[in-house]
């Protein structure tokens, strides 16, 4: 089962997907690149650690392609494989560089076939004018979404301030589209955001 | 996946739309609401199929799933039946006449193997495609499923299973072992829960009591209620050899495999010589496919035995050298 985790560049995607699956209960990160450097998929093992810090940055964005990050998820008592795929930042318009709009089409085609899609928001920044809050990208997923069964939006970064004026933008603006709430600092939703994942699934 | 897409044109269109943004003609904003439409269809009725439901089924293509299982004839005519019923229940319907209120519990009796679970699938997908049931999914239990370890925990248990059922088609096998433990056993309480959902749940749920013939027929005896809540009994014959061979073919071609015109021979002789004198509940498809996978095994033992090179052909025929001894 697929969960693919679109957004704008910085909302938080990589950290996210590092600190849930380290939640959901994995030891490791198993972690497949969409490309290595010989062109074909790879494989990489990190601890958490090393995870946070080789993948995630604070400031500009860092994920280039999608990776994909394996846990594990108890389902009526069995456990199910769930793929994370975390991808890179979508930015409005057209980008300049033609390896960035292929990570983009790439990621658009995974998001057509997942099982479920998380689309990650900056709820500190969406009352804001900053180029991060919601862009005619984020618009255009929302209206996508909420024709959608399988759609949730995670509003992140509920940590920062003004993240709560942002999630009440967000669910005036968007009553009928699940809106979870979730920091990855504080881990805070993450019970929530499985429970909305295991419901989807099963 | 080709026949969920809703026309031919709508693939090509999300790759064209794809194609765009990777050439820089298309900012993603602006390609989403031309993938949303596209996909709404697409991919909503493959994570629908991930879930195990179907959409847009037409009862005649469920029927025909039916048709194409072996044997069963008084299975087929009887769904035939039900749903002729049901097709002209609603058309009274929408003519202002009173409906009758029937309920379509059903007891399924057979031999293990004879097709009660794949059946009851069938039976899942018909009522939704009939619209009687909206989702039309099967949720299979046994008694560890429903019976708790301590007093009150059962229909607590039970509870929890109907709510998952609902919507859908409640399938409990070996029911029969609900009222094995007697009058102080807490699968009588199970019992009575369910009873009391078939009455209450009447139009979103559908449970199916399977089992083993003479067990089921004591199972109803011992509780007076369950006869007439249950109006519909299908049973699941034994199939007869010429129909297990016919089986036995249908596995093989889905596996690559033909049977050598002395194996389907062999094989047919071997069936029926033994049709009835098969221990009381073997004559079934799960004993063709024990006996296949045991031939195939020896097929492969013969293979690399063999000095001269192996053709096609050879990697794919089952000979009767391969079935002797594989029986019982």
């Amino acid at each position: 089962m697929e969960v693919v985790i679109v957004g704008a560049p910085n909302v938080g995607k990589s950290l996210f997907v590092i600190n849930f699956t380290q939640y959901l209960g994995s030891r490791e990160i198993q972690m497949e690149e969409s490309s290595g450097a010989s062109g074909l998929p790879r494989d990489r093992r990190l601890s958490f650690e090393k995870a946070r810090r080789d993948l995630v940055s604070l400031y500009s964005p860092k994920t280039t392609q999608i990776q994909t990050m394996t846990a594990h998820v108890l389902i009526n008592r069995q456990p199910q494989r769930l793929y994370l795929l975390d991808t890179p930042g979508i930015n409005d318009g057209i980008a300049p560089d033609a390896a960035a709009r292929w990570q983009i089409a790439r990621t658009l085609e995974r998001a057509l076939t997942a099982t479920t899609i998380l689309h990650m928001i900056d709820a500190s920044l969406v009352a804001t004018r900053r180029r991060e809050s919601l862009g005619a990208f984020d618009m255009a997923m929302l209206g996508w979404g909420r024709q959608l069964d399988c759609y949730g939006v995670i509003a992140h970064k509920m940590d920062r301030p003004g993240s709560h004026e942002g999630l009440r933008i967000l669910r005036t603006q968007f009553p009928d589209v699940p809106i979870i709430p979730v920091s990855s600092i504080t881990r805070r939703g993450y019970r929530e955001l499985k429970l909305f994942l295991v419901r989807a699934l099963t | 996946m080709a026949q969920f897409l809703p026309s031919g044109g709508s693939t090509e269109s999300i790759q064209n739309v794809l194609n765009s943004i990777e050439d820089g003609r298309l900012a993603p904003e602006s390609a989403i609401p031309l993938l949303a439409r596209g996909k709404s269809a697409t991919v909503s009725a493959s994570w629908r199929r991930d879930r195990g439901e179907s959409e847009l089924e037409t009862p005649d293509a469920v029927l025909e799933d039916l048709n194409r299982l072996v044997g069963l004839q008084e299975i087929k005519r009887m769904v035939r039946d039900i749903r002729a019923f049901v097709s002209i229940q609603s058309l009274r319907d929408q003519a202002g006449l009173t409906k009758n209120q029937q309920t379509f519990h059903m007891i399924f009796s057979g031999a293990p193997g004879t097709g009660k679970t794949t059946v009851a699938r069938i039976m899942g997908r018909l009522f939704k495609a009939l619209e009687v049931l909206p989702k039309g999914h099967l949720v299979e239990v046994e008694r560890a499923d429903l019976v708790g370890e301590y007093i009150g925990h059962t229909a607590q248990k039970t509870r929890e299973v109907l709510k998952r059922a609902l919507g859908g088609v409640l399938f409990i096998d070996e029911a029969y072992s609900l009222a094995r433990g007697g009058e102080k056993d807490f699968g009588k309480e199970a019992i009575d829960t369910l009873v009391a959902a078939t009455e209450n749940y009447r139009d979103d749920l559908l449970v199916i009591l399977a089992g083993y013939p003479d067990e089921m027929a004591w199972f109803l005896s011992t509780n007076p209620g369950l006869l007439s809540r249950f109006p519909l009994r299908l049973e699941f014959p034994d199939y007869s050899a010429h129909d297990l061979v016919q089986i036995a073919r249908r596995l093989l071609r889905e596996r690559d495999y033909t049977l050598a015109t002395d194996a389907e021979a062999g094989l047919l002789q071997l069936l029926t010589d033994n049709e009835g004198y098969w221990h009381k509940n073997a004559g079934n498809a799960r004993m063709v496919r024990n006996l296949l996978e045991h031939a195939i095994r020896r097929q492969a033992v013969r293979l690399t035995s063999r000095q001269t090179p192996l053709t096609r052909h050879d990697l794919m025929t089952l000979a009767w050298t391969d079935f002797e001894g594989g029986v019982g």
